[in-house]
């Protein structure tokens, strides 16, 4: 218990739920929702809050992990099957996440195609983080969050010179696009699930349900901000425009002379996505874990992360084809596993409840 | 052991995150590769076809910097004019060091934006790569001769530059902003022109440091020509030892991608002082002043400009706000030891003449956009995005219906606004 402070579930939300929502989503909302983009993320928040409040709650009522309320309510072996589907969905929505990045640094950080190797130090990071306790992830927020605070306000502060928010309107008027957009959009929107795994792993203390709100409130207007002012910018030709965390902030003509200044923030801000990518990994391996204990870690993680580079290896051109499943398909699978089957989890028995454990240092 | 291992792994990792962050094995001798730094885009001799060229930068240790021209005629993509260069040069050219995109007078009857889509699509070259038209052809324009020895492209893009914008003499316009406001509800926008005229002597005897000396007319032929040193080479052959004088004071608008009418450079002025990023700017005014006809140059410090549509009885009202300090620069006729300390002291007379003068042009701009369907005050958009019922209704009409309402206001620099 308490491997994971509230407090780093705090920094999570607002350090490093936002940065997989400033790669390719905004580019590719509106297409779906034109202009009406923040009504669409703002759909997509509130579902996701709803989840991490029953979750919240969930946790104020019983100290177990989540496999362990699945274990009381449907035994051992259903739990586990059950358990391993969500593992799935981890590593599934996990893949999107990677490849993302794997475009945005080869078209945002380098001149020419690298070479297949130079993606691989991700996932030696990777496996080593995978390899660690559940701690790990509460560290990397400790860790990421006043690099994305700076960073975050560093280029919108710069990309602030050239907007006009008034892009923004009229409002309401792509319809059912603003649903259509929310629902293709789910691959972003996973984040929900996290506290989840994290349950048994943290304690509710007093006021963290406003704690909590309050920070994922906080990510929640940064990537609204962030959308906000991208469209301002770039109005419909946001569509053109994929690695959108590259393309805010490069007009600030006072920085002309110099450069582009804005890659020394791209560079901190694609930092904290490599540490928020591997938390599915993460999440999926330590579930591994907790239905095999007897499993070694350290080959558990390994083998996760080479089927992963395996995967973005072979995919190494198909980002298109990738992007075109997870938004029309995607959705299905996030609707169960990352938000029906998490609301649903109130109703497992909660079981015993541990008491007196001895609180871990983090 | 443990340490060794953890010593190795750590030695590895610093590696590859190098690889990761670096790309240091993959850069390029900025000594020993070419740029593409300018590209013009012309129409081709065949029907449907272009003729694409790009100014080529070379650097040089001993000479600076050196640029040629490259031609490829009768071709149908810009994509395809790239994949030219290659095959003919075994050199694929990157643009991203492209600043500057100039269209010929001939292309501007079709829609620009079948070429420059190319350049949005594949993001080869930054958003914010300038932009203009030129009243000659892009080739010939990108052979022009600075009068101060600089390749082409650099002088252009000097003029066009964003402190060139700041003093209201030229309206700048960049890749992003072009094709935004192309994609937008009222399909329009508007570039600057380019008047290269051979004006200026070079003292130096052809200050122009790139040649060209493409050969058209071959069909389906490409050309590439020599270069120069850093401050010497020859102009176009027209102009002889004579360098060129590059004026883009002239405003050029779009409608639907097309060329539909142009602005002067009374008009350009006053569209900037109104609506673009204009902070100081330069104007010349004829006023009486104690009986006197006189021709002041007024430096004009603009402190508020506003722009604001409103919906009145289905007329679309066109608010202009400005307030500006002004000071006397000089005039025609000279004046007392005491009137030239006190230039920020400007008669009442001077400062009436150039509200009526900004008035004055800020209506005839009004007046074109409504002849030429280019919502250049961006009318359209700002009642798509406030009134959109009376958008859906009046569309095809409100640029016709505009009225334009004046605040227009200029204070001698030494008075409180």
């Amino acid at each position: 218990m308490d491997k994971i402070k509230i407090r780093q579930i705090c920094f999570l939300l607002i350090g490093m739920m936002p940065i997989t929502k400033l790669l390719m989503y905004p580019a590719i909302l509106p297409y779906y929702t034109q202009n009406d983009v923040l009504l669409s993320a703002a759909i997509n928040f509130i579902l996701q809050g709803v989840v991490i409040g029953f979750v919240l709650w969930l946790s104020k009522r019983t100290n177990c992990t989540f496999l362990q309320l699945l274990q009381n309510t449907f035994g051992n072996i259903a739990a586990s099957i059950i358990y391993a589907l969500f593992i799935l969905f981890l590593l599934l929505s996990s893949f999107s996440i990677i490849s993302e990045q794997k475009v945005f640094v080869i078209h945002t950080l380098y001149e020419n195609i690298p070479s297949y190797a130079n993606f691989l130090p991700f996932f030696i990071v990777s496996f080593l983080a995978c390899s660690k306790s559940i701690k790990t992830i509460g560290r990397a927020a400790d860790l990421c969050m006043p690099i994305f605070v700076f960073a975050f306000l560093a280029i919108i502060g710069l990309s602030l010179f050239n907007i006009n928010l008034s892009s923004i309107l009229p409002i309401g008027g792509a319809k059912s696009g603003i649903f259509k957009g929310s629902l293709m959009s789910s691959v972003w929107y996973t984040d929900c699930l996290y506290p989840l795994f994290f349950l048994g792993n943290f304690k509710y203390e007093k006021k963290s349900f406003l704690k909590v709100g309050i920070s994922y409130g906080i990510g929640a207007i940064c990537v609204m901000l962030f959308l906000a002012i991208f469209y301002s910018l770039y109005g419909d030709l946001s569509l053109l425009r994929q690695n959108s965390m590259a393309h805010i902030a490069k007009f600030t003509t006072a920085f002309t002379s110099i450069g582009r200044i804005d890659f020394v923030f791209i560079f901190a801000l694609t930092l904290v996505h490599i540490f928020y990518s591997i938390v599915p990994l993460h999440l999926a391996v330590t579930g591994i874990i907790d239905i095999f204990p007897k499993w070694n870690k350290l080959l558990v993680s390994g083998i996760v992360n080479l089927i992963m580079l395996v995967l973005v290896w072979f995919s190494n051109y198909d980002y298109a084809a990738i992007q075109h499943f997870y938004n029309g398909y995607f959705w299905i699978f996030a609707a169960i596993f990352a938000y029906i089957l998490p609301i649903s989890a109130i109703f497992l028995k909660k079981g015993r409840r541990a008491t007196n454990e001895k609180v871990l240092d983090v | 052991m443990k340490k060794f291992w953890m010593f190795s792994f750590l030695a590895v990792f610093g590696l590859l995150l190098l690889l990761f962050f670096t790309n240091d094995f993959g850069i390029m001798d900025i000594q020993k590769t070419s740029f593409i730094i300018a590209m013009g885009i012309d129409k081709g001799q065949q029907d449907g076809t272009i003729h694409v060229t790009a100014q080529v930068a070379i650097p040089d240790e001993a000479e600076g910097v050196k640029a040629s021209d490259i031609s490829v005629e009768n071709i149908e993509t810009i994509g395809d004019a790239i994949a030219k260069v290659n095959l003919k040069t075994g050199w694929y050219p990157s643009l991203v060091h492209c600043r500057l995109i100039i269209l010929g007078k001939d292309v501007l009857s079709t829609n620009v934006f079948d070429n420059l889509n190319y350049f949005l699509e594949n993001n080869v070259v930054e958003d914010s790569c300038l932009i203009a038209t030129s009243n000659k052809t892009a080739s010939e324009t990108l052979k022009a001769t600075s009068p101060i020895g600089e390749v082409t492209a650099n002088a252009i893009s000097k003029v066009l530059s964003s402190e060139a914008q700041k003093t209201g003499s030229v309206s700048v316009s960049t890749l992003r902003e072009f094709a935004k406001t192309y994609y937008a509800p009222a399909k329009s926008g508007y570039l600057p022109t380019l008047d290269i005229r051979a004006e200026a002597d070079s003292a130096s005897g052809g200050g122009g440091s790139n040649t060209s000396d493409s050969a058209g007319g071959s069909s389906g032929g490409d050309s590439q020509s020599g270069s120069s040193g850093g401050s010497g080479g020859s102009s176009d052959s027209s102009s002889g030892n004579s360098a060129d004088i590059i004026d883009a004071s002239q405003t050029d608008l779009f409608y639907d991608g097309k060329f539909v009418g142009r602005m002067n450079g009374d008009q350009t002025l006053a569209f900037n002082i109104a609506k673009t990023k204009t902070h100081y700017a330069f104007a010349n005014v004829d006023a009486i002043v104690n009986g006197e006809q006189k021709n002041y140059a007024l430096k004009i410090k603009i402190v508020k400009k506003l722009m604001h549509v409103t919906m009145e009885n289905g007329v679309p009202v066109l608010r202009f706000t400005i307030r500006g300090r002004v000071n006397i620069e000089d005039s025609n006729k000279s004046t007392n030891l005491l009137g030239m300390v006190q230039s920020s002291n400007v008669p009442e007379a001077v400062l009436k003449s150039l509200e009526e003068k900004i008035n004055r042009n800020l209506t005839e701009i009004v007046t074109l956009s409504g002849q030429t369907n280019c919502d250049i005050f961006e009318v359209i958009d700002s009642v798509h995005k406030r009134y959109y019922d009376k958008y859906k209704a009046e569309y095809g009409t409100l640029l016709q219906k505009v009225r334009p309402v004046f605040d227009v206001k200029f204070l001698s620099s030494n008075k409180i606004l």
